[in-house]
C-alpha cells in the first residue's frame, strides 16, 4: 500500500527541490516551461522584428552573441537557428512540459483521488532529466557555430552533416541530446501517469468517472510511448550519421565546400518518415489535454455537464489512433507516390470527423448556461475559438492538392500557431487560472487576468490570421528576409502588421507573469473550493498536503460533473458525496 | 472496493486508509510491463522499418554475417529456458533453485553478450566496420542496441538474485520476478527478430 504520510520529507531540499511529491514535480515543470517561455517568445519577436525592417541593427544581440550578427545586422543563419529554437523549445519545453508534465504530474493523483503517482522517484528522476536537456538544448546557442539551424524537424542532410551551416556543428550535436534527454524524460513521465491513471485510482472512480483532463492525459501518455520510440531509433542513426560515418541518411553526390563526401544509398526521407512518425502524433499529444482541461473548467462556470461526455471519450480515443497513420501529410512535397498521399490524405480529412464532434460537444457545452465569465472560462471559450478556425485551416494543409500550394508557405505558420500553438496557450492559461487556487492556496487577481485575456486573444487572432493570408500570397517560410522578391515584398506591409501585433501579444504575457508572482504572495486567500466545482481535487486542502488526503483516501460515488441537479441540496454535488445523500446521475 | 489500514512504523498515531478502485484489473508491474514492451518493441519497429527501407539503396550489399552468432542465439534461447525453469520452480515454492536458475539465465545473458562482442571482433578482423556498408552499419547498430537492453534484464536478473540470497524467498506472486521473465522472453524475441532481418535479403 502507498503509504506516504509518514514519509513526509521535512528539509527543503528534499521537500522543494528534490521533491517525489507529484504536486512539488508538477509545479516544477510548470516554472520551468514559463521560464522557457520567456526566451522562446523573445526569439519570437526577434524573428518578427527582423522580418519587419530587414536591416534591423542589433548592437545588444552583438554584444551577447557576437556570432549572430555581421556589421551590425543579423545574419541569415542566425534567423535560422531562432527558428529552430523557437519550435523546439516551445513544442518540447514549454507545452510538453507544462501541459502533459506539468499538469499530468499535479492533476493526475489528484482527480482521481490518489496518494501520489505509481513511481515517485522515477517521476523525480523525469524532471531532472528533462531539466538537464533544458539546459543542453539553451546552452546551444553559445557553443562554436551557435545553436541548431535545421528546424524542429531536424531533416538531414543539414542535419546529418557537420560542415553544412555553422549551426550543423556543435549546435546541432546539443540539439540532439537535448531532445533525447527530452524524450528519456518524457518516456519515465509517459509511464508513470500510464500505470497511475490504470492503477492507482480510488474507491469508486471507475474510468468513466474520470475527468476529461484525465482522459486526455491518458491518451497523450499513451501515443507519446508509442511514437517516440521511432523518433529515438531515428535519432540514434542521425548521431552516427553525424559522428561515425555512415549513411543512413545521406545520399551519395553531396558536395560542401568542394569536398565531395563519402556517403553513398542513403535517404533523407527515411528521416521525414521516421521523424513525422511522431511529430503527429506529438501534435494530438499537445493538443488533447488543452481540449481536456477546456471541459474541465466549462463545467464549474457553466454549472453543467459538458455536452456528449460519452461521445467525446470516444472521439478522443479516435483521434488517438487515427493520428498514428497519417504522418505522411507533412510529407506531400517531400516525394510520395500519389497513391500513398491519397490514403494519407484519407487519413487526415477522417480526423475531422472526430475532431468537430469535439468541438460540438465544446460549443454545445455553452448551450442554455448560466454562463459566469470568471478568467479560466475566458480562456476556455477563446481556446474553442481558436481550434473551429484552426481546424478548418487544416482542412486545407490536409488535402494534397492544396497542400502542394500551401505547403512551406506562412499558410502553415498560421495554422499551427492556431491549434498546437493557441489551443494548447489557452489551455494553459485556463488551466492555471483555474488551478492556481488549488496549487498555492491563492486566487489570481481577476481584474489583471481580464487584460490579459483581450489583449492575449485579439492579438494573437489578428496575427496568425494575418500569416493565412500572407501564405495564401505565396510567402514562404523560414526566409529571414522578404525584401529580395516582388511578390514577397507585396506583403511587407502585412509584416510589419503582424510584427506589431506579436509584440503587443508578447507584452501582454508580462501582465500574467506580474499576477502569478504578485498573486503567489498577495492574492485573495482561497478555500477548499473557490469555483464550487464538484471534480475530486476540490476535496483536498488548498494546497493540497503530502499525501494529498489527510488519513482517509476519499471514495467516489458519482462522475465529476454533477451540476445543476434537480432537487440537490446545491447546484453542484462533490464527487465524494454519497448516494444516501444526493441521487447518483451518472 | 478494497481498504486496508495499517499503522505508519515511525509510531506516529496516524492511521492512512487507502482504498482502490474496483475495476482495476492489472497491477502495477503487469502495466508497467506493458508500457516497457510497447515502448521497446516500437523502437525496434523503428528500426526494423528503416532497416526495410535503406535496404532498397542502389548501393545495398550483404555482409558475410559471423558463424557464431548461431551459438549465440542458441545461448540466449537457454537461458530462456532457464528463467522458464525459475518460474517453475517459484510455483513450487523451491526457493534455492528460483536463485540458481535465475543466475544461470543471467550467467547466459552475459555470455551472449561476451559473444556478441566476439563477433564484432570477428567483424572487425575481416575489415568489416560500423561504416564499411549500410549492412554492417545497421548490424553493430541493432546489436548494440539490443546488447542494451539484454543489459537492462541482466541488471534486474542479478536484483532478482541478491533478493532471494538476501531474504531466502520471491513474494508470492512476484510482479517484479514475472515481468522481469517476460521482458526477457521478449527480448530474446528481439534478437531473432533481428538476426532474422539481418540474415534475410
Amino acid at each position: 500500500m502507498n503509504l506516504h504520510l509518514e514519509h513526509e520529507p521535512r528539509s527543503f531540499v528534499r521537500r522543494y527541490i528534490f521533491s517525489m511529491d507529484h504536486k512539488i514535480i508538477g509545479i516544477q515543470y510548470l516554472l520551468t516551461a514559463m521560464f522557457v517561455a520567456v526566451v522562446a517568445s523573445l526569439l519570437a519577436m526577434m524573428m518578427r522584428i527582423q522580418l519587419a525592417w530587414p536591416e534591423s541593427r542589433w548592437p545588444l544581440l552583438e554584444r551577447i552573441l557576437p556570432e549572430a550578427v555581421s556589421d551590425g545586422v543579423m545574419k541569415p543563419e542566425f534567423y535560422l537557428s531562432m527558428v529552430t529554437m523557437h519550435g523546439t523549445l516551445m513544442a518540447f519545453f514549454v507545452i510538453s512540459f507544462a501541459l502533459v508534465s506539468g499538469f499530468g504530474n499535479y492533476l493526475i493523483p489528484l482527480q482521481i483521488g490518489a496518494r501520489d503517482m505509481a513511481y515517485p522517484f522515477l517521476n523525480m528522476l523525469s524532471y531532472w532529466i528533462g531539466l538537464l536537456g533544458t539546459i543542453i538544448v539553451l546552452a546551444s546557442f553559445f557553443v562554436e557555430g551557435g545553436a541548431a539551424a535545421s528546424g524542429w524537424t531536424a531533416y538531414p542532410p543539414l542535419s546529418a552533416v557537420r560542415q553544412a551551416i555553422p549551426g550543423s556543428a556543435m549546435g546541432q550535436t546539443f540539439w540532439l541530446l537535448g531532445v533525447a534527454l527530452f524524450i528519456v524524460s518524457f518516456t519515465m513521465g509517459g509511464l508513470n501517469y500510464f500505470v497511475t491513471v490504470m492503477n492507482q485510482r480510488a474507491a469508486g472512480m471507475s474510468l468513466m468517472r474520470m475527468p476529461l483532463t484525465v482522459w486526455t492525459l491518458l491518451i497523450s501518455a499513451i501515443i507519446g510511448l508509442l511514437s517516440f520510440p521511432p523518433l529515438t531509433a531515428a535519432a540514434i542513426m542521425l548521431l552516427l550519421d553525424r559522428h561515425a560515418g555512415t549513411s543512413f541518411f545521406l545520399p551519395s553526390g553531396l558536395y560542401f565546400g568542394n569536398r565531395l563526401l563519402e556517403n553513398s544509398g542513403g535517404t533523407p526521407l527515411l528521416w521525414q518518415h521516421l521523424f513525422w512518425f511522431l511529430g503527429h502524433p506529438e501534435v494530438y499529444v499537445l493538443l488533447l489535454p488543452a481540449l481536456g482541461i477546456a471541459f474541465d473548467v466549462l463545467a464549474p462556470f457553466t454549472r453543467k455537464p459538458p455536452f456528449g461526455h460519452r461521445m467525446t471519450v470516444i472521439s478522443l480515443g479516435v483521434i488517438a489512433f487515427l493520428s498514428m497513420v497519417v504522418w505522411g501529410h507533412h510529407m506531400f512535397v517531400s516525394g510520395m507516390s500519389p497513391y500513398v498521399g491519397e490514403f494519407f490524405s484519407i487519413g487526415t480529412l477522417l480526423i475531422t470527423l472526430p475532431s468537430a464532434v469535439i468541438g460540438v460537444n465544446l460549443v454545445a457545452s455553452l448551450r442554455g448556461a448560466a454562463i459566469r465569465f470568471t478568467v479560466p472560462m475566458l480562456f476556455a471559450v477563446g481556446l474553442i475559438a481558436l481550434f473551429g478556425l484552426g481546424g478548418m485551416g487544416g482542412i486545407f494543409l490536409g488535402t494534397a492538392t492544396s497542400d502542394i500550394y500551401l505547403h512551406d508557405s506562412y499558410f502553415v505558420v498560421g495554422h499551427f500557431h492556431f491549434v498546437i500553438g493557441g489551443v494548447t496557450l489557452f489551455g494553459l492559461f485556463a488551466g492555471i487560472y483555474y488551478w492556481f487556487p488549488k496549487m498555492f492556496g491563492r486566487m489570481m487577481n481577476q481584474r489583471l487576468g481580464k487584460i490579459h485575456f483581450w489583449l492575449t486573444i485579439v492579438p494573437f487572432y489578428l496575427l496568425f490570421l494575418g500569416m493565412h493570408f500572407i501564405g495564401l500570397g505565396g510567402v514562404p517560410r523560414h526566409y529571414f528576409s522578404f525584401m529580395s522578391y516582388d511578390f514577397t515584398r507585396r506583403f511587407q506591409g502585412m509584416q510589419v502588421q503582424v510584427t506589431w501585433l506579436a509584440l503587443v501579444l508578447g507584452v501582454a504575457q508580462l501582465i500574467f507573469l506580474f499576477n502569478f508572482l504578485w498573486s503567489l504572495r498577495a492574492g485573495r486567500k482561497a478555500g477548499l473550493n473557490p469555483w464550487n466545482a464538484a471534480s475530486l481535487e476540490w476535496t483536498a486542502p488548498s494546497p493540497p498536503p503530502h499525501g494529498n488526503w489527510g488519513a482517509v483516501q476519499p471514495v467516489v460515488h458519482r462522475w465529476p460533473y454533477e451540476y445543476s441537479v434537480p432537487d440537490a441540496i446545491e447546484d453542484f454535488t462533490p464527487q465524494t458525496v454519497p448516494a444516501s445523500a444526493v441521487a447518483v446521475t451518472r | 472496493m478494497s481498504a486496508t489500514a495499517s499503522v505508519p512504523e515511525s509510531g506516529i498515531s496516524i492511521q492512512a486508509v487507502n482504498s482502490r478502485c474496483a475495476d482495476v484489473v492489472a497491477s502495477k508491474e503487469q502495466l508497467t510491463l506493458l508500457a516497457v514492451l510497447a515502448t521497446v518493441g516500437m523502437l525496434f519497429a523503428g528500426f526494423a522499418s528503416a532497416y526495410l527501407v535503406r535496404r532498397e539503396g542502389m548501393d545495398w550489399a550483404r555482409e558475410q554475417l559471423p558463424g557464431i552468432l548461431i551459438v549465440n542465439t542458441v545461448v540466449l534461447l537457454a537461458s530462456s529456458a532457464a528463467l522458464e525453469a525459475a518460474r517453475a520452480a517459484h510455483r513450487r515454492g523451491r526457493s534455492r533453485d528460483v536463485r540458481q536458475w535465475v543466475a544461470a539465465g543471467a550467467f547466459l545473458g552475459l555470455a551472449f553478450l561476451c559473444a556478441q562482442f566476439v563477433a564484432w571482433r570477428q567483424l572487425a578482423a575481416q575489415g568489416v566496420y560500423l561504416r564499411s556498408s549500410a549492412h554492417s552499419s545497421f548490424f553493430f547498430m541493432l546489436t548494440a542496441v539490443h546488447a542494451v537492453h539484454l543489459a537492462g534484464g541482466i541488471v534486474a536478473l542479478g536484483y532478482l538474485v541478491w533478493r532471494v540470497s538476501r531474504f531466502q524467498r520471491l513474494h508470492r506472486p512476484d510482479g517484479l520476478f514475472d515481468g522481469t521473465v517476460v521482458y526477457w522472453h521478449f527480448v530474446d524475441g528481439v534478437w531473432l527478430f533481428l538476426y532474422f532481418l539481418l540474415l534475410s535479403y
